[in-house]
Formats: structure tokens, sequence, C-alpha cells
């Protein structure tokens, strides 16, 4: 009967739609933005490049490390903060003429940052928004004691050089987001970590007696996330030729928002990394749509942001959902299939 | 347990661990006087009082509010911007005269307060992801209105005496809200029903509400005064520097507020609200700065501390659930 019900075809469309509203929000807001701005060439390959660049630049990376955190239903502010220090320490240590090197210290300094907060929020059992702010203020203010509240000048011509590199006319720094983002698709989708992200994030308890070993996935989430922003910080030091001491702050709250804006449920347990991309997406095209329009004050860009997430979110609570019995009821049983 | 009756008196006096970190703010604060007592210069002063009540206002009072929130079971990580929205509203405000102003700006964060309360109890969206978005909204909603700019109200002294001025003498006029707030939140979780309620919500809202409770009603009221409490934090703010800044006011307040809540001994999964050792907590917080500020230590190592406090404080009161 239920099969039945499916085959009515507004209510198939229904359902396409309503399991995909981050594609479609990111395809609207791109249509639109195109129409707005087709005398300034918003389709060309340049303005869309531009947008991958923004992605892989700002926050993209930092949104792809903190989801592998929001999926286990916990949370890491210091981000910023992670991205800010392994960006110091690689350019310090490039600095000195060994530029891989430095790529190796800034990565681990990110494990290491990622090891100390999975270790308070798994084994100490501190809140990770306790843990994790304290993080980030310890790790904010050790880059500031390290750069003593200067830009460093990066030295190193290699670490620099690498930075500028372009492949078939695309910046290098589009082709490591996609390749982490291809990295953390799999490993949540095809790897014994994913399935247990997943099942700690869903019901922690039923993880636990199911015998998975969740403080070592949650420790291990931690030190992802702490690996990806890393690299993010290295990204971030190699194109801007210096590292920032101030580098991505406030960042943890577009992360999070990209990953709001992706269908991840910040309880834990549900969403996609391809969700995040087109989280980060929607941010960059509404980005580049202020950064377009002269007309347009751009202090309505947070507004539009805080009132996109919300809506999106709102769109998928079961509050809503249950006013639509006719379209929930078939999702409801595609699911149980 | 298993051996014997159980003695009644055992139950009365639990075991000296327990009251030690039921009583950790209290002993945290007693150990950063003593250091100040030993360490720091010229620290046992009137002064130093005033100062205390001074830089406290903004993290007691959010932190009183984000107390109530925490109880039920949530967070609210929008008081920062909550601050400079009611800054900026209450700034444009002023040329209408005081009262308007402080109410114009109470009643928007209230808005807000309710729109968030809304989402949380009605709709059940996860807290944070509300907040975060009513954190970019407000803070969008104040640059609008300032149009990014900093906006001088030095020309109302008399609205600058409510941030400024002293009374009884020497007294600080912060002091009124603090005690005003504290006195209330302090009335509302103890003695009231209301509070009661609060703190089952966040214990378990299920139970809650099979028992009848309000459940929704009850979140709702929470965001609503955690956000007013906010505004007055704001008001409180831009009263003593004397200037609305819509960008940068209030900037990462919340997680002063939320690490003083912490450090209180509320617990972060709801169901526990500790008026007074949040007010503790965030005396303790702010003591440190001082401390470190006084002993002519870079800020950066204060920052250090502060986080070691703060990890240590949750850690040493977890125990205490189990």
């Amino acid at each position: 009967m239920q099969l039945k019900a499916n085959k009515s075809p507004v209510r198939r469309v229904w359902n396409w739609f309503s399991s995909r509203n981050t594609i479609i929000a990111f395809l609207l807001l791109f249509i639109a933005a195109a129409i707005m701005f087709s005398d300034r060439k918003f389709l060309s390959f340049n303005s869309v490049h531009n947008i991958f660049r923004k992605v892989a630049q700002d926050n993209g990376v930092a949104a792809l490390g903190i989801a592998f955190v929001i999926l286990l239903g916990q949370i890491d502010l210091s981000v910023g903060s992670t991205l800010a220090l392994s960006g110091v320490i690689s350019v310090l240590v490039a600095n000195m003429g060994y530029p891989l090197l430095g790529a190796a210290a800034g990565i681990l300094v990110g494990v290491v940052a990622g090891f100390i907060t999975g270790l308070m929020v798994a084994k100490m059992k501190i809140s990770s928004w306790i843990a994790s702010l304290a993080m980030m203020l310890a790790l904010r203010s050790v880059v500031l004691l390290i750069s003593n509240q200067q830009p460093i000048p990066l030295q190193s011509a290699i670490f620099m050089d690498l930075g500028q590199i372009k492949w078939f006319n695309v910046s290098i720094m589009v082709y490591i987001y996609i390749a982490i983002l291809l990295i953390s698709m799999f490993i949540s989708r095809h790897t014994r970590l994913g399935t247990g992200l997943y099942a700690v994030g869903g019901n922690e308890e039923a993880a636990r007696m199911m015998g998975l070993k969740v403080d070592k996935i949650k420790i291990l989430a931690y030190v992802i996330c702490g690996a990806i922003c890393a690299v993010g910080g290295i990204m971030m030091a190699s194109r801007m030729r210096s590292a920032q001491p101030l580098a991505g702050t406030t960042w943890e709250t577009y992360a999070i928002a990209s990953c709001a804006l992706g269908g991840l449920k910040l309880t834990g347990g549900e969403g996609k990394f391809s969700g995040v991309f087109f989280g980060s997406l929607i941010i960059a095209v509404l980005n580049t749509m202020f950064n377009y329009s002269p007309s347009i004050n751009t202090w309505w860009q947070n507004i539009l942001m805080g009132a996109l997430v919300l809506i999106s979110v709102g769109l998928q609570t079961d509050a809503i959902k249950l006013r639509l019995p006719k379209a929930s009821k078939p999702t409801t049983a595609e699911e149980s299939k | 347990m298993s051996t014997g009756p159980v003695n009644p008196v055992s139950l009365e006096r639990p075991p000296l661990s327990d009251t030690l970190r039921k009583q950790s703010p209290v002993i945290m604060l007693g150990t950063l006087l003593l250091i100040n007592a030993i360490f720091t210069n010229n620290f046992f002063t009137i002064d130093i009082v005033w100062l205390i009540i001074i830089q406290c206002a903004t993290i007691i009072l959010t932190g009183m509010g984000q107390t109530m929130v925490i109880a039920t079971g949530g967070i609210d990580i929008s008081i920062g911007s909550q601050m400079a929205l009611a800054a900026v509203v209450c700034a444009n405000m002023l040329p209408y005269g005081i009262l308007p102003a402080i109410i114009a700006a109470i009643i928007a964060c209230a808005v807000m307060g309710l729109i968030s309360g809304f989402m949380v109890g009605k709709l059940h969206v996860s807290p944070m992801v509300v907040t975060l978005s009513m954190l970019l909204f407000a803070r969008g909603v104040a640059q609008v209105i300032n149009d990014g700019r900093i906006l001088y109200i030095d020309q109302y002294k008399n609205f600058e005496f409510l941030g400024q001025g002293k009374i009884l003498g020497e007294l600080p006029m912060q002091i009124i809200p603090i005690v005003l707030v504290v006195a209330l939140v302090y009335f509302i979780i103890e003695k009231t029903a209301w509070g009661r309620r609060i703190q089952a919500v966040g214990d378990n809202p299920t139970a809650a509400r099979l028992t009848g409770i309000n459940a929704t009603g009850t979140v709702i009221s929470a965001y609503v005064l955690s956000a007013m409490f906010a505004a007055m934090a704001g008001l409180v703010l831009v009263s003593k520097v004397g200037a609305a800044d819509g960008s940068n006011m209030g900037r990462l307040a919340e997680l002063d507020a939320i690490a003083a809540v912490a450090v209180g001994g509320t617990s972060m999964a709801g169901g526990r609200a500790k008026v007074m050792g949040t007010l503790l907590g965030a005396i303790v917080m702010q003591l440190i700065t001082i401390t470190v500020v006084m002993n002519n230590i870079q800020y950066e190592y204060a920052q250090i501390l502060k986080s070691a406090i703060i990890i240590f404080a949750v850690f040493i009161q977890r125990e205490s659930r189990a």
C-alpha cells in the first residue's frame, strides 16, 4: 500500500526535492546570481573558478574537518586556532630551509591538537564545548606568543611557489580541497571508522554495547579534524606568503554554518560530506554575490546567512514535516526498506 | 550499600571529597585570592573590588541567562551578538530619551530570544544551530542598523552615568543590574515552580512533558530571559565605553559566559542550574585576568591559564555527577 502511495509522481518529485534541498538551494542561488550578474559574466570560467577557490581558501577546508566531529554529535571550536598554529609552525620550520619538514610539522601540530581535544572529550568526559573552547583560547594564545603578534613572512621559495601552481588553469588549492573532500567521503562511506562515526553519533550507548571502541573513534575524529585544519593552515600560509597570527578567527562559526546548511544533523549521526561541500558552495556564492553588487549593503550578508541557516534547518525538522503527512509518509517507507 | 541498613548520618554528611567538589568554585576563588595575597602588590584594596564589579558585570549578566538555557539542556551562543544588537538599538534610540532607548533595546533582544526559543522549544531544532544562525542574524542586524560604523554617544552624559557613575560614594553603578539579575535568577531557579520546570525539562524532556509540564513554554521563557539579560549586558557595556560598535562589540562574549557557567558547576548536559556557582565562576574568570595583568605577565599567558583552569574545574566537577 505504501509503495502504491509512493508511485504518485507529485510525491516522488517532492521526495526527491526534499531530500536534496541543499543542492537545490545552491542551484537556485547560482541561477539567481547568474541572472543578476549576467552583464559581469558570472557564468564565465573565471568567476566559477573563483567560487571554487573561495571554498578551498576560505572555511571550506575547516568545514570538512569539523564535519567529522559534528557527525559524532560533538563540536570543535578550535578549528580556527589550530589552523593558525599549524600555519605559524610550518612557516617557522620552512624558513629554516626544510619546506617539506615544515608541512609535516604543521600537520603534526594539527594532529596533536586534535588528539588533546579528543582525549579531553573521550577520556576525561568533558563536554566538547568546554574542551574545544579551552583549546581555542590556549592555541590562539600560543600562536600570539610564538609569532609575537606579527605576521611571519615566508622565505622558503618552494613553499611559496606551491601556492601559485595551476593545473589546467585551476589553482592547486581547489585540487587539494577536492582531494580532502574525496578522502573524507571515502572514509565516511567505506571504512570501519566511517560507519563507527555514524553509529556513535546516532546512539552512543548502543554503539558502546555493540562493542565499538567509542573512545577511539572520538579521538580519531578529532585527530582527523585537526589534521585537515592543519592542511588548511599550510595552504593559507603558502597563499598569503606569510603566517598570520589571527588567521581563521571566527571561522568556526562559518564552518558550522556550512555543515548546518549542508544538512548535517548537529546532534550527530546524520549527513553527508557532499552536503557539506554544497553548504560551503552556498556560502561562497552568497559571498560572491555581495562582492559583485555595489548596490547591496555588505552588512546584509550576516542577516541573510543567519536566515538561510535557520530556514534550511527549520525545513528539516519533524514538526514541519508532520504538517505534510502525504510527503513524509513515503519518505519513511523508503527509509524503512 | 549492600551490607546492613543505610546509616542516616552518612546520607546527611557526604564524604569530604564530595564536599570539596561541590564547593570547588569557592575553593578556586579562595586559592586565587591567596595567590594574589602573596604575589600581588596592592591587591587587597577596595579599588580592586570596584574593578572586579565593573569588569565582571557583562560576564555575570550573560552568565545568568546562559545558566538557565544550559539548565534546559540547550545552549545559547548568540549572546555576544545580542549584546551588540542591544547596544546599537539603544544608541540609535537615545535621542528619544533614555528609558525608551533601554526598553527598545531589551525588547529587540527579547524578540530574537523568542524566535530562538520557538525554534528550539516548538520545532525541536538543535539549540546550537538555532543560536548559531541567531548569532549571524543579530550581528547582521546590528551592523545594518549602524551601517558598520561606530556610533559615539558621549553627548548623553545621563546615560553614560549608568556605566561610569558611582552611587553611595564609591560603589559602581554596575552593582545594581548585577544584584537585580542574580537575585531574580536565584529566586526563579531555587524558589519557584518555574525554576523547577526549567531543570526538569533539561533533565529529561520526555518525562517532563509526560508529567504535564509545558516544556515548550518553559524552554521559550529561558531563551527570552537569556536574550534580555544579554541586552542588559550590552547596555552596561555601551554606557561604559560610550560608543556602540555593531561589528565587534560582544564578540566571543558567549564563550566567556559558557566558561563561567561550566566553572560554576552547572552540568552542560542540562537539568541542574547553579546560580551562585555561575556568579563565582564569572568572578574567578575575571580574577585570573586581573591577577595576570597586575603581575605584569603577558595577556596570552592569562588565556592559557584560563583555559587550563576551565578544563580543571569541569574535570573535577564531572565526577560528582557519577
